[in-house]
């Protein structure tokens, strides 16, 4: 269980303020307007940015004392989320260990996480010679070999088109089940991704966010909830 | 990481804020000896102001007046090709100056291609040299400059039917008069600072600036105290212009360094005057060196491979040096503070002879003059190219740091890891050049080996100027020769390198 309690922050002159429970295993849909801490959020929970209060436990542990790499988050970017002058190879190794060096056993890993994300061939190569849904696999195949129980998607896929992005989606899927992942996916493409969604958090201000399951979600909204919130900037992200 | 990364900083910072000290040091602790302070200020020393003034003054404003039409010109279109003449301006910066001094000599002087009215050596020698060593530079600068322009307004200006001469008069007046003013101050800066020019064509005491009375001072009166005090003077004179006439001066060579986006056109009939004349007139003193390298057999001194040895080894060290100065410098981590941005801008405008002077003066305190001459030299040498290099280094690392920082972070990447994946093969097409540029300043370099080195102490610049002094003009032409081929090799070996770093990708 996720557990995020009275979680604060506060950026310029701006308070952010977030609580919410997600069960272990269990996909959330972040949405809201811009500019009310969606992406903040994830940067809060995963250490980029300092919490001035509150609290995120992770299966009964609080994690906000742990240095940033130790949290049980891995996330994904809007962009830059591989160093397009290193190989693919690196980038991935990169995941099991953050020097960069590996073990036989390691390389083996990352060859197998490669296969999975059908991206083998492509190890040598650095991320500018790869389409967007390859550059999309090799940051999933890093993530998944970070091992990470957590994992927090900044729009990932936003830039790509609706096919790629299903894809994308489906990998995420994928993970999900073969690694019992919780994952927090920020979107504006609230639509695509209900389907494969357990719970919504909503934001109607920076300091007062609506977590409700999607069932529940779905029946508000056919009654006409939320409509003022979730018009604002759908197609933003294009 | 960032802990690292202030480490590593902290120490460069370190060294310069111990290099400034010690040379303060030195100049308070000098060894003694000399006149009554008040028998210095002498009609002598205000002469020797007011001409170190006057030159830098004369010199500046004969540059930019001759940069104008050249940089004006070549900005019209964006030509095929244009890289080329822009790499050619920028290596005509850095090359000897003592290559420039005897190229205006063999251009100039007795027997040379023109004939003056007058002798070559005094005011206009040294005026002849400063332009053709700050032309280019000016040129460059403002070519630059006037490229920026947005295509917009250029598209603007069409519409409304401006000529060339409207366009001059409302889009580009503007922004030469703009530019020119730091263009100006940096370029009156450097000649105010110039010690090789000045000593090589002033031709006698009537021609001397506060460097070169520095030089004389401890080299031939042995007046540790008239040394400081010139010293002193020159560097507060230097500080007290820039505190006056802002910094927007300051060397920056990220813009000269940056390649221009080149046309798909060749140039034009205007363009081709500008790269003609231009040519002509830079090239021509080392044509007219050549030509003189050429009129007699080539015999070498017994002392040149001691020389060469000599030279070559101190811009091996300083260009280590002063890279790894440079890359701690532009390290990213902690908060840049006023005091770091003060550090930065003292090494870059405090003359290196007087900073040379004062550590010299402490040596000579120490009474260790003689062990201290390498480690001097190499570590001048280095803040002096460190400046120069640290703007490209400092753009690329910061890039990097402003692409990965949170991917770094959120890897768990620690300082070592970061360096040698992140920073390092990001900087690394630019290392060989920072490298080669470091090396040939160099090996260019006269002024710190002069006055730091002892009678038995022998680079390729001193070598030559040694034979120019004897009037071996013709052998002085020869060694220069063998001086340009070397830094010519090291610039080639740098682009070469980065042209197969390109191609490897």
């Amino acid at each position: 269980m996720l557990d995020v309690r009275q979680l604060t922050t506060q950026l310029g002159d701006q308070d952010f303020h977030w609580e919410f429970k997600l069960a272990a295993g269990d996909l959330m849909a972040i949405v809201g307007a811009s500019g009310l801490g969606k992406s903040t959020l994830l940067n809060v929970l995963c250490g980029l940015l300092p919490a001035t209060a509150g609290e995120v436990r992770w299966q009964g542990r609080d994690v906000l004392d742990q240095p940033l790499h130790r949290r049980p988050f891995g996330i994904l970017f809007q962009s830059h989320n591989l160093f397009e002058h290193l190989s693919v190879e690196v980038n991935l190794a990169l995941g099991i260990h953050p020097s960069g060096r590996l073990h036989e056993a390691d390389r083996e890993r990352v060859l197998t996480a490669a296969r999975r994300f059908d991206i083998a061939n492509l190890l040598d190569r650095t991320p500018d010679r790869l389409s967007g849904g390859q550059q999309q696999r090799a940051a999933l195949a890093r993530v998944f070999l970070q091992r990470k129980p957590v994992l927090l998607l900044d729009e990932p896929f936003s830039s790509l088109d609706p096919a790629l992005r299903q894809e994308g989606l489906n990998w995420v899927r994928d993970m999900q089940a073969e690694q019992g992942s919780t994952v927090l996916l920020v979107t504006h493409h609230l639509d695509e991704m209900l389907p494969v969604t357990d719970q919504v958090l909503l934001g109607l201000t920076s300091e007062q966010w609506l977590s409700l399951s999607t069932d529940e979600f779905e029946r508000q909204r056919a009654q006409g909830a939320f409509q003022s919130l979730l018009g604002i900037d759908t197609d933003a992200s294009y | 990481m960032i802990a690292g990364n202030r480490l590593l900083r902290r120490l460069g910072a370190g060294l310069l804020w111990l290099t400034l000290a010690l040379a303060a040091l030195g100049m308070v602790l000098h060894p003694g000896g000399g006149y009554a302070w008040a028998s210095y200020f002498d009609s002598w020393l205000v002469r020797v102001i007011w001409f170190s003034i006057y030159q830098a003054l004369l010199s500046a404003t004969l540059s930019l007046l001759l940069a104008w039409p050249f940089a004006w010109a070549l900005s019209q279109t964006p030509f095929r090709g244009q890289w080329l003449l822009a790499a050619f301006l920028n290596l005509a910066f850095i090359l000897p100056v003592l290559a420039v001094v005897l190229g205006v000599v063999s251009l100039f002087g007795q027997n040379g291609w023109v004939t003056l009215p007058g002798t070559v050596y005094g005011l206009p020698g040294i005026l002849l040299a400063h332009v053709a060593l700050n032309l280019p530079f000016a040129t460059r600068l403002l070519w630059d400059r006037l490229s920026q322009i947005p295509d917009h307004q250029k598209r603007l200006a069409e519409v409304l039917g401006m000529g060339l001469r409207h366009r001059l008069r409302w889009l580009e007046w503007p922004l030469i008069r703009m530019a020119s003013g730091p263009v100006f101050v940096l370029i009156a800066l450097l000649c105010f600072s110039s010690f090789t020019v000045i000593l090589t064509l002033g031709g006698g005491p009537a021609n001397t600036n506060l460097e070169v009375a520095v030089y004389q001072a401890l080299k031939y009166e042995f007046d540790s105290r008239a040394a400081m005090l010139y010293a002193v003077l020159h560097g507060a004179l230097a500080l007290t212009a820039i505190g006056a006439l802002g910094q927007g001066g300051l060397l920056n060579m990220e813009a000269a360094v940056r390649q221009p986006r080149g046309g798909q056109r060749g140039p034009s009939p205007l363009q081709w005057c500008a790269i003609l004349g231009l040519l002509a007139l830079l090239l021509s003193p080392y044509a007219a060196l050549l030509d003189r390298a050429l009129q007699a057999d080539w015999h070498w001194p017994a002392r040149l491979p001691d020389a060469l040895r000599t030279s070559l080894g101190i811009a091996v060290f300083s260009s280590v040096c002063a890279v790894l100065l440079a890359l701690s410098r532009c390290l990213p981590g902690a908060v840049r503070t006023r005091r770091s941005r003060w550090l930065d801008f003292g090494v870059l405008v405090i003359p290196a002879m007087v900073l040379t002077t004062g550590l010299f003066l402490l040596c000579l305190r120490l009474g260790w003059a003689r062990e201290a001459t390498w480690p001097l030299i190499i570590w001048v040498n280095a803040l002096m190219a460190m400046p120069l290099i640290l703007q490209p280094l400092k753009a690329r690392i910061q890039a990097a740091h402003s692409q990965y920082h949170r991917l770094t972070r959120v890897l768990g990447m620690r300082t070592w890891p970061v360096l040698r994946l992140v920073y390092w093969p990001l900087v690394r097409p630019v290392m060989l050049w920072a490298l080669a540029l470091s090396a040939v300043l160099s090996l260019g370099d006269m002024g710190v080996a002069a006055l730091v080195g002892q009678v038995d102490f022998v680079t390729l610049p001193l070598l030559i100027y040694q034979s120019m002094g004897s009037y071996q003009m013709t052998l002085a032409a020869q060694m220069m020769v063998v001086l340009l081929a070397l830094c010519a090799s090291l610039l080639l070996l740098a682009e070469w390198a980065r042209g197969r770093y390109r191609a490897g990708r």
